[in-house]
């Protein structure tokens, strides 16, 4: 459970990050669109530049962090395996209780029948 | 000189002829083209490279010039050489050696000038003589390049400005798009927990830059050549209005941003139809001939209700894909072994036409496979459709032995011990030392032998053995109520194998005796297990079950008079269940008991015979030795006399006389005879 709960926490986190991407794409773009102008003005200019370095620093540190924890934990091949044929068995094994027990109800009921006819009788 | 001589001697060589001919020996040349072809357009038209004006060319030599190397002897060589080169310049031998010449001429006369310059010394040539001594003079290195257009500044800051603007809005779209995305999908789940999700039922991974999944059996030991692709594509701002009927239908929570793409040919759904058909005579009278039907369908255990509600789309997508998949593998395997069996215990071959595969398994009975396949779900036909019931032990049976299958592929088991061959059972093994016949041998390589077909067909075959077995005890029941016969199916039971154990009473005589006996449904034959262990194998036919059964009633009908008569204190004389054939060619099989009251005045036979038409006859007669009138009339003259002499003789003689059986008083026909025992007993 506690292993479900880092993962996303983990994902959160690249969540974040791409976020902040989002971010200096848009301080990118107002750069750009600042510098198209006729008059660009310095200050409105300085700000989103300095907004686009310091968000572009984060996303690099905090990628680094994920990617030298991933490296710690990840194996460097995919993984092949699947739970289809165990997955398969357990659908098996399900739909054979599932038939025991409609075994079992009908007999419960043909019992309880029974009951009530002699019942009826006497 | 040298030059030209080389040259006259060369033209004599070509024509060694008389001096007359080379007079009139015409050579016209024509110039190659001087400029060099920059490009020739579609239609055959062609740029030249444009030549250098004179005072480019002159700068291109310039450049050419080394003047780090000193050679003294090129400057005294192209000063020698050139007048000659020059008129010989027509003729094409001396082309390059004339070009090379000239150019090594202007180039020294340029090397000249420029020492010249540096050394601020008059130049060779004469009309330059004024400028020589001029001290102002200078040389100014430059490369021969035509001059570029003008730049304009202003033009150039406003083309820049307006890439600017567009990448700004490029960047800015990219932005907005994103943070719409974002927006859109922060009350829901996000795209990687989704994924993770995803990721633990089904197979993913990546492949360059798409996320594929793989929903073959390949990694449960499936052979199957469909790869079973599907991708993963995320859901962005835009998709989510094309969204299919189960996005739409779902509350916005539910909405995934992650939607499959699953190949063409697994949309839809599947199923595995299975039926055995009876194909009997009255055909026509029924309304369907189907007598038994079951679907192949799998169903995933995230179907159960309670998860069913927060399960997203594409898990549905992919199960049903998955499905499909399977019934198509399923199929496939079928119809392979279907070509390659031949069944000695079908009535006829396999027939595979389109999605059915059919064969007879006994003459009226039909086993036909079906691969239905559909867009649209099948389950309201299923629920319409009343004569379709899950016969489970097909299903599950058929599964398991493609899972057994499946998972053989993948665990191959080691070789023990270690040296021995790989593949071969120890059986086999020990078959090769121990002196095995080939009935051992055939069960021993039978047991691995996991054909579908086959097993299949096995199964149909008992199917149709039980259904006969369980319609003739039920035809038994109707038509006879005496004796009671109960019939109680076994719940242990196998595919292939299933018992029924019958017992046979008479009413009020239950003590007195039963018939206990077990029947067994098998693919071929009947199997009957009576109390004193003696089995009888029955054909399947209807009628020799029918028969059989009736012969076992009227075997238990003189049993129980039998013992009946015993209780009652008569001396049997003789019993016999079944005793073959009687005098009649219409009785199949004949129980008889003779039994002789206890005072051995009275005698009874009793025939019970079993039919061709599957009836049971009672024959009952009676034998007196002494007639009532007799004794009767004797009695009142002198009993004790008559008694003391003919006592003896009272067992012989008197006729059999047939008892009207109507008129006996009774319930059943235990019953009635115990009432004709009672009344024949004489009291006196």
């Amino acid at each position: 459970m506690a292993n479900v709960e880092n993962v996303s926490n983990r994902l959160k986190k690249l969540e974040d990050i791409e976020r902040k991407i989002t971010m200096a794409i848009q301080s990118a773009g107002f750069t750009l669109q600042e510098l198209a102008k006729d008059k660009p003005v310095e200050r409105t200019l300085d700000k989103h530049t300095n907004g686009f370095m310091q968000t572009l620093d984060e996303v690099e540190t905090e990628l680094a962090t994920q990617i030298s924890y991933l490296s710690q934990v990840a194996t460097s091949q995919q993984h092949e395996g699947s739970s289809y044929a165990s997955r398969r068995n357990a659908q098996l094994l399900n739909e054979s209780i599932h038939h025991v027990s409609k075994q079992i109800d009908e007999m419960v009921d043909s019992c309880g029948k029974m009951e009530n006819k002699t019942k009826m009788a006497t | 000189m040298y030059a030209k001589l080389t040259f006259s001697m060369l033209v004599a060589g070509m024509h060694p002829g008389s001096g007359m001919t080379e007079q009139n020996d015409k050579i016209s040349i024509a110039s190659l083209s001087e400029n060099k072809i920059q490009e020739i357009s579609y239609d055959g038209q062609e740029t030249y490279f444009k030549p250098f004006t004179l005072s480019e060319s002159l700068t291109d030599l310039a450049n050419r010039i080394n003047f780090l190397n000193e050679d003294d002897n090129d400057c005294e060589d192209g000063e020698e050489e050139d007048p000659k080169g020059f008129h010989q310049a027509k003729q094409w031998p001396w082309r390059d050696i004339h070009s090379h010449l000239q150019r090594a001429l202007i180039e020294m006369n340029v090397l000249v000038d420029v020492i010249s310059i540096t050394q601020n010394k008059p130049t060779t040539l004469k009309d330059s003589a004024a400028e020589s001594s001029d001290a102002n003079r200078y040389l100014m290195y430059d490369l021969a390049q035509k001059d570029s257009e003008p730049t304009k500044p202003m033009l150039q800051l406003i083309t820049k400005k307006k890439c600017l603007a567009g990448a700004a809005k490029i960047l800015l779209n990219g932005y907005e798009r994103l943070n719409k995305a974002w927006t859109e999908t922060s009350g829901q789940i996000s795209f990687h927990s989704a994924l993770l999700k995803l990721r633990k039922c089904w197979r993913v991974r990546r492949v360059g830059d798409k996320i594929m999944g793989d929903l073959s059996y390949r990694t449960a030991g499936s052979n199957f050549w469909h790869s079973g692709a599907f991708e993963v594509i995320k859901r962005s701002g835009d998709d989510t209005d094309e969204e299919s009927s189960y996005g739409s239908a779902l509350p916005s929570r539910l909405k995934s941003p992650i939607s499959v793409e699953v190949s063409s040919d697994l949309l839809g759904y599947a199923e595995i139809f299975v039926s055995v058909i009876n194909l009997d005579v009255h055909r026509d009278s029924l309304p369907d001939d189907v007598s038994e039907c079951f679907s192949l369908n799998f169903h995933d255990l995230m179907q159960s209700s309670v998860l069913r509600v927060n399960q997203p789309p594409w898990h549905q997508k992919l199960v049903n894909a998955q499905n499909v998949l399977f019934c198509k593998e399923f199929f496939t395997r079928l119809t392979k072994e279907a070509i390659q069996l031949r069944c000695r215990s079908l009535y006829s071959p396999f027939v595979i036409v389109g999605d059915t595969i059919s064969a007879l398994v006994f003459p009226h009975t039909q086993l036909s496979v079906h691969l239905r396949y559909k867009q649209k779900p099948l389950l309201d036909e299923k629920t319409g459709n009343s004569n379709i019931k899950s016969l489970f032990s097909f299903k599950h049976t058929l599964l398991q032995l493609l899972q057994k299958d499946h998972s053989k592929q993948l665990n191959i088991p080691t070789p023990h011990p270690t040296s021995a061959v790989l593949g071969l059972t120890p059986e086999m093994r020990h078959a090769s030392i121990q002196p095995w016949s080939s009935m051992q041998l055939d069960t021993t390589l039978k047991r691995d032998d996991d054909s579908l077909a086959e097993a299949m067909v096995k199964m149909a075959k008992h199917y149709e053995v039980r259904r006969r077995l369980a319609k003739v005890i039920k035809m038994i029941l109707n038509e006879y109520s005496d004796p009671d016969i109960q019939a109680h199916w076994l719940t242990l039971s196998n595919q292939y194998e299933s018992c029924v154990r019958m017992t046979m009473a008479s009413f009020g005589y239950e003590a007195c005796h039963r018939t206990v006996f077990q029947a067994t449904a098998m693919a071929d034959k009947v199997k009957f297990l009576h109390r004193e262990g003696k089995i009888v194998f029955v054909e399947v036919d209807e009628s020799c079950i029918y028969k059989y059964l009736v012969t076992l009633i009227s075997g238990h009908q003189t049993l129980t008079l039998d013992k009946l008569a015993r209780n009652m204190g008569w001396n049997v004389l003789q019993v016999t269940p079944r005793s073959g054939i009687d005098f009649n060619s219409s009785v199949i099989n004949r129980g008889s008991l003779v039994a002789s009251s206890p005072s051995f005045d009275s005698y009874v036979g009793i025939v019970c015979s079993t039919t061709y038409q599957g009836t049971v006859e009672y024959d009952v007669k009676v034998k007196y030795t002494k007639s009532p009138e007799n004794k009767s009339t004797k009695t009142s003259k002198d009993p004790e006399l008559l008694a003391m002499q003919f006592d003896k003789y009272m067992s012989i003689g008197g006729i059999w006389q047939k008892v009207n059986w109507q008129k006996i008083y009774g319930r059943n026909f235990i019953n009635k005879v115990e009432t004709l025992l009672t009344c024949l007993v004489n009291y006196d």
